[in-house]
């Protein structure tokens, strides 16, 4: 794979964050109102004390003027301090990206492998009861909206069936070792197995378009000739091929985990980052704001290069 | 086959041939499609659902959505007078299921739309001009596809009145950079093709050349992809609704299943407020992905054979 | 492979699991567990910081836990009553000097802080002191026209003021903070960023654990010096939507919960194991008008700063209707601006009450001169200027905000107005009113029982601050002035009824509907909750700690923090052991069938 390849992307890549960096700076700006307005009329400060802390925020200058101070703050990581609690950006959001990550995490993981395996199969014994069963199901699952799924999972095993905890990630006592990570287990499944559901059917049906993409091919019939079994035939040659065009799209995924889960977390109370960035749109806390746009964004770009160069690297075709 | 009779005096034109094309070329599309039994199954559906909306005053009096003349009781079951059960006003869901269909196809209609232009215009225009105006457009794009949609929205939906049009141009905003890096992706692959490049060296202007070769061969492209987009529609939606954010003063399905939610039904047990709307939307945009499926094999023959 | 090495890994699968399962076999909750009371709510906590503190969230019920105050609110009827302080100064009994600008507290002696230290009047003034040159927005209006404070010896406070006032029978809604713990800070701005968790104060709990979003934990002072709780602890646990609140109160994982919709409430009715509790609120809805004044973009409608055509509005609300219509009926129809639950409340008399009377407006309206000159059910300005449409923000996010408009909206235009409906985000509505781009918009407030606060709105220094259009007049502010140096209470009763009738009258805004809190709790798991105020008031979120300090277990059996309907350690641990087991299984068969068929 070529130097100038690596370099390139990743140049574009950098460019496309610090776009993104400026494109922020301005997207917050464009809503009404401001965070002083709002904390001035609930605290009942004066004018003069509603200036102070407008100087305090940065926001007294004019838009345009607080630009190079943003950047140059940006660009030195000093997100500086939330307007809402006061203490600083990477702490609020260092809490805040592990929780998210675990949920979205092992619901990627979860949706992906499940879903490679029915696509796998259904593919396998294409037209069977199985293979339509699993993508009619595949197909409903992605059709529905993961904020209704998320309710009805609530409503048969919160309600109905009383199984699992109704939100938050943890319970209120203090637990250690095995008895907490099983006490969050317990918080994450209905949660995760939202949004895993939501996303399974993606991943059978582009493996299954994929695999039965790759099973008309002729270096396949060529191993059965040679006598390999079946079985191999399937999982050592005909499977890594078909992985290798959507590898691309599983790779994303990840660059999305970091994103959260808005509807998810807020219907669970899950404590990750994108409740964190619902509220902070709200209360209108910029120094969160632009620091979580700016790290989900450059989760994505960061994970979409990489799955375009291991790509490159990985695709025998492409081999330099 | 078809054969255009001429009289044999005057040549047709070369205008008029390129109409005979593109006729023979779209009824070929629609027997492959007609053939694909999945695809006219979720077309049925779709022209049932859009049936329903246009007919909604004749389905159900408007008068059994106003909260303060419902005959019902609070939160009954299906019944055979409410074949859905009530809400919380004792309006029959069914009601507002039928009135909610309008304004979710319309909401998915009008985003997609929105989202179509803005994608395809920047799309052809970026991927046509090519240089410095490519590469911001490329840019911007890129910035609207790695930014988390629902926060965005929020952020947009704050900045405007809540309302039907807020709530369609924040979808559509919020949508349209997938269409354009796919289009802008096509037009390239067509700007390569040789008769672009005669049609040039003959002197014709960039209009002419977007308008009768490149969007022509985009156009496909864009119909299949625009069907797919308003299942996206549909569901971004019923997200945005949930979240609070949809148009306070309309009923759609995704208000239906905010409502379901912030009153209760949950606790209750309501399933019959709480299903409806879901199952409805998840067959509507299962149906649309299926029509947009089919489309997509029609136009791309490879996809064929699944 | 062969069976024997097939039963060697099933045998260490085993014994992992065993081992796993026996760690876990002693519960957290062996030994003694905390018996604790959970509370859910969809406030979570601004700020632990006392400096910090504003109504964002549940901060008041920080404060009236943690801290005790000079003087607190008498549970009784919301009237000062002792706290820190033994008794109520007063002229007779020498608390207050002749000429009413020396207040002297007698302090309890018996008071300690958390961390064992003596609390003194020391703390007392210096807290103040500190509020007021620091200016903290929260406390420095209930300490007004600079007072200075002294300690002369440990049960001793001074009160010095510039004006005579009655502001500390507000009573001052100031913490009391220990000065050992915040005079170490170089500045105020140093100060508000300390996390104080666990904070230190002198009050029946203190704050030890603040998880943010997820719950905020307390425990007993057990050397409280008004008796230790009979309960651990008290955790609030968050959610995000009252629809899980009120889940997880039935479900059993919480034991109360502070407030809910009328529809959530009416569903709890007849549940087993709960009961449910309506408290008036203190708060009230109201229809807001602008009188303009705000900058240059103020847009105010002229026919608005006619008292005739704000009163013909009034008369054209039925407000039992709407209390109906808005709130299924859980909530009492507004009249003036203190709420009936405090003791300064006035109520109207029949001839100052405006009813519910459409031909009444009407009549206002066409004697006033505003006549409809082109019929088009719109009146217009005497003379035929502008038709009397009225620009109404509304906020969908706040509870009946709506939902009023649209009602109200449908009566008026009965009598020729027209007011067109505005929803906006709350972000948006914070900016038309600083720019006074509105006409009306339908919000509320949540005042003190002490009047002076709610009064203050309607006065013309507090436009762009505190007030809601910027209505002004000279006479009212004179009034407010008087109040607030009223020498007696009789005195001060009176001024502050006059202050009402004159709103009332005057209609700046329309008093709507004062909502109803509605609470709902477990009874099978505490009991002993005390309604305070008597009889309307809550059970829990009072003004004060009262029912924290009552409540109780129903039974003997210790009941720890919740957390129902999980699958125990062993469960998962059997379930991972069985996916382990079955792809061992299979992996081993496989392997096995390979080796058979060559």
């Amino acid at each position: 794979m070529g130097r100038g390849v690596v370099l390139r992307s990743t140049l574009h890549a950098v460019a496309t964050i610090l776009f993104v960096v400026l494109f922020n700076f301005f997207l917050f700006r464009v809503v009404p109102g401001d965070p002083v307005t709002r904390i001035a009329r609930a605290e009942g400060l004066s004018l003069e004390q509603r200036d102070a802390l407008a100087a305090e925020y940065g926001i007294d200058k004019p838009v345009l003027a607080q630009l190079p101070g943003y950047i140059a703050s940006t660009l030195t990581l000093d997100f500086g301090n939330s307007f809402g609690s006061g203490r600083p950006v990477t702490q609020e959001i260092g809490e805040r990206v592990g929780k998210t990550a675990l949920l979205v995490g092992v619901s990627t993981v979860g949706s992906i492998v499940i879903g490679l395996l029915l696509g796998v199969y259904g593919a396998w014994k294409r037209g069977s009861a199985f293979d339509t069963g699993s993508m009619t199901t595949s197909l409903l699952l992605y059709s529905v909206p993961e904020g209704w799924l998320s309710l009805v999972l609530l409503m048969v095993f919160g309600s109905m069936l009383g199984i699992f905890p109704i939100g938050g990630y943890r319970s209120t006592s203090t637990l250690t070792g095995i008895a907490y990570v099983t006490d969050v287990l317990n918080h994450l499944v209905l949660p995760a197995l939202a949004l895993t559901l939501a996303y399974v059917g993606q991943y059978a049906i582009i493996m299954r378009s994929s695999l039965l993409d790759v099973m008309g091919e002729e270096y396949l019939d060529v191993a059965r000739a040679k006598g390999v079994r079946e079985e191999n035939v399937l999982w050592r040659h005909a499977v890594p091929n078909a992985v290798l065009p959507i590898f691309t799209l599983i790779f994303y995924s990840f660059g999305y985990i970091v994103g959260g889960a808005v509807v998810v977390e807020s219907i669970f109370s899950w404590p990750g980052l994108g409740n964190l960035t619902y509220k902070a749109i709200a209360s209108q806390d910029f120094p969160v704001l632009q620091a979580a746009f700016l790290l989900t964004s450059s989760s994505v770009i960061i994970f979409n290069l990489a799955a375009d160069l291991l790509y490159s690297y990985l695709d025998p075709r492409v081999r330099r | 086959m078809e054969s255009e009779h001429t009289t044999g005096l005057v040549a047709p034109t070369a205008r008029k041939l390129s109409r005979i094309r593109r006729r023979k070329a779209f009824l070929a599309s629609w027997r492959s499609f007609r053939r694909d039994r999945i695809g006219m199954t979720a077309l049925v559906v779709l022209v049932f659902f859009v049936a329903v909306a246009l007919l909604a005053p004749l389905l159900a009096d408007a008068s059994e959505l106003s909260e303060a003349t419902a005959q019902g009781r609070p939160f009954s079951p299906p019944s055979s007078r409410y074949p859905l059960g009530t809400d919380e006003f004792g309006r029959s869901v069914l009601a507002l299921m039928i009135w909610g269909s309008r304004i979710s196809l319309l909401v998915g209609l009008l985003a997609t739309v929105g989202a179509m232009t803005i994608g395809s215009t920047v799309g052809i225009v970026g991927g046509y001009t090519g240089g410095a105006s490519d590469s911001l457009l490329n840019a911007v794009t890129n910035w609207f596809l790695v930014i988390p949609w629902i926060p965005l929205a929020i952020v947009l939906a704050a900045s405007l009145s809540p309302g039907l049009v807020t709530i369609s141009l924040v979808i559509a905003i919020t949508s349209w950079a997938s269409t354009a890096r796919l289009v802008r992706a096509q037009v390239l692959s067509v700007k390569e093709r040789m008769f672009v490049e005669r049609s040039r060296a003959l002197g014709a202007e960039h209009w002419h050349v977007m308008t009768r070769h490149i969007l022509p061969n985009v156009f496909p492209i864009i119909l299949a992809n625009t069907v797919l987009m308003i299942a996206v529609a549909i569901l971004s939606e019923t997200t945005l609704a949930i979240l609070g954010l949809g148009d306070p003063n309309s009923i759609s399905w995704g208000t239906i299943i905010q409502g379901a939610f912030a009153q209760g039904a949950i606790t209750i047990g309501a399933w019959w407020y709480l299903l409806p709307p879901g199952i409805a939307i998840a067959v509507v945009v299962l149906a649309f992905m299926l029509v947009g499926n089919s489309l997509d094999e029609v136009v791309n023959p490879r996809l064929r054979g699944r | 492979m062969n069976l024997k090495t097939l039963g060697a890994m099933v045998a260490v699968i085993g014994l992992a699991l065993s081992i796993a399962t026996s760690a876990t076999a002693q519960s957290p909750t062996a030994s003694a567990a905390p018996v604790t009371l959970t509370v859910g709510t969809e406030y979570d906590l601004f700020t632990s910081n006392p400096l910090r503190v504003c109504a964002c969230g549940n901060e008041y019920e920080f404060l009236g836990l943690n801290y005790n105050m000079l003087l607190r609110f008498s549970p009784d009827d919301l009237t000062a009553a002792p706290e820190l302080a033994t008794e109520i100064p007063t002229k007779e009994n020498g608390g207050i000097s002749e000429d009413g600008l020396t207040w002297t507290f007698n302090i309890r002696d018996d008071v300690t802080w958390h961390d064992g230290t003596p609390l003194t009047a020391e703390d007392i003034a210096w807290s103040f002191t500190y509020f007021v040159e620091n200016r903290v927005g929260a406390y420095a209006g209930y300490l007004p026209d600079d007072p200075t404070f002294e300690a002369p010896d440990p049960t001793t406070l001074v009160w010095n003021m510039t004006v005579p006032t009655s502001a500390p029978l507000a009573p001052a809604w100031a913490p009391v903070l220990p000065k050992h713990v915040w005079e170490g800070f170089d500045d105020i701005k140093v100060a508000k960023e300390y996390e104080n968790v666990p904070a230190v104060g002198s009050g029946p709990f203190q704050l030890v654990e603040w998880e943010k979003d997820q719950f905020y934990r307390f425990e007993a002072n057990e050397d409280y010096w008004n008796g230790a709780p009979q309960i651990d602890e008290v955790i609030f646990r968050v959610f995000e939507n009252e629809e899980t609140k009120v889940l997880a109160l039935r479900q059993g994982e919480i034991d109360f919960v502070d407030t809910v919709s009328p529809a959530l409430f009416e569903s709890l009715q007849d549940q087993e194991n709960i009961a449910t509790h309506r408290a008036v609120a203190a708060g009230f809805t109201s229809l807001s008008f602008n009188f303009g004044g705000q900058g240059p973009q103020a847009s105010n409608h002229p026919a608005l700063q006619d008292v005739v055509v704000r009163r013909a509005i009034a008369h054209a609300i039925d407000k039992e209707e709407l209390v109906e219509r808005v709130r299924a009926g859980y909530a009492t129809p507004g009249t003036t601006i203190v709420a009936p639950l405090s003791p300064f409340h006035y109520e109207p008399t029949e001839d100052e009450f405006i009813n519910f009377d459409l031909a009444e407006a009407n009549r206002l309206l066409d004697d006033a001169g505003y006549a409809d000159t082109d019929d088009d059910g719109v009146r217009e300005m005497p003379g035929g200027g502008d038709p009397l449409v009225f620009d109404t923000v509304v906020i969908p996010t706040v509870e009946s905000s709506v939902p009023s408009g649209r009602v109200i909206s449908q009566w008026v235009s009965q009598i020729g107005i027209s007011m067109e409906l505005r929803p906006v985000s709350e972000d948006k509505y914070y900016d038309l009113w600083r720019s006074g781009d509105f006409d009306a918009y339908i919000w509320g407030w949540t005042p003190d029982p002490d009047p002076n606060f709610i009064l203050s709105i309607f006065t013309t220094d507090e436009c762009l601050s505190w007030s809601d259009g910027c209505f002004t007049d000279p006479e009212y502010d004179e009034m407010y002035e008087a109040q607030q140096r009223a020498e007696s209470l009789e005195e001060r009763k009176e001024i502050v009824n006059e202050a009402q009738q004159f709103v009332y009258d005057e209609v700046p805004e329309i008093v709507l509907f004062y909502s109803n809190t509605l609470q709902a709790y477990r009874t099978d798991t505490f009991e002993g909750y005390i309604v305070a105020p008597d009889p309307d008031g809550w059970l829990l979120f009072q003004y004060g700690a009262d029912s924290y300090l009552t409540v109780h277990p129903v039974s003997d059996e210790a009941l720890g923090p919740r957390g129902t309907g999980s699958i125990s350690t062993m469960v998962w641990l059997a379930i991972a052991g069985g996916i382990a087991a079955v792809f061992v299984a299979l992996v081993l068969f496989r392997r096995a069938r390979i080796k058979r068929e060559e």
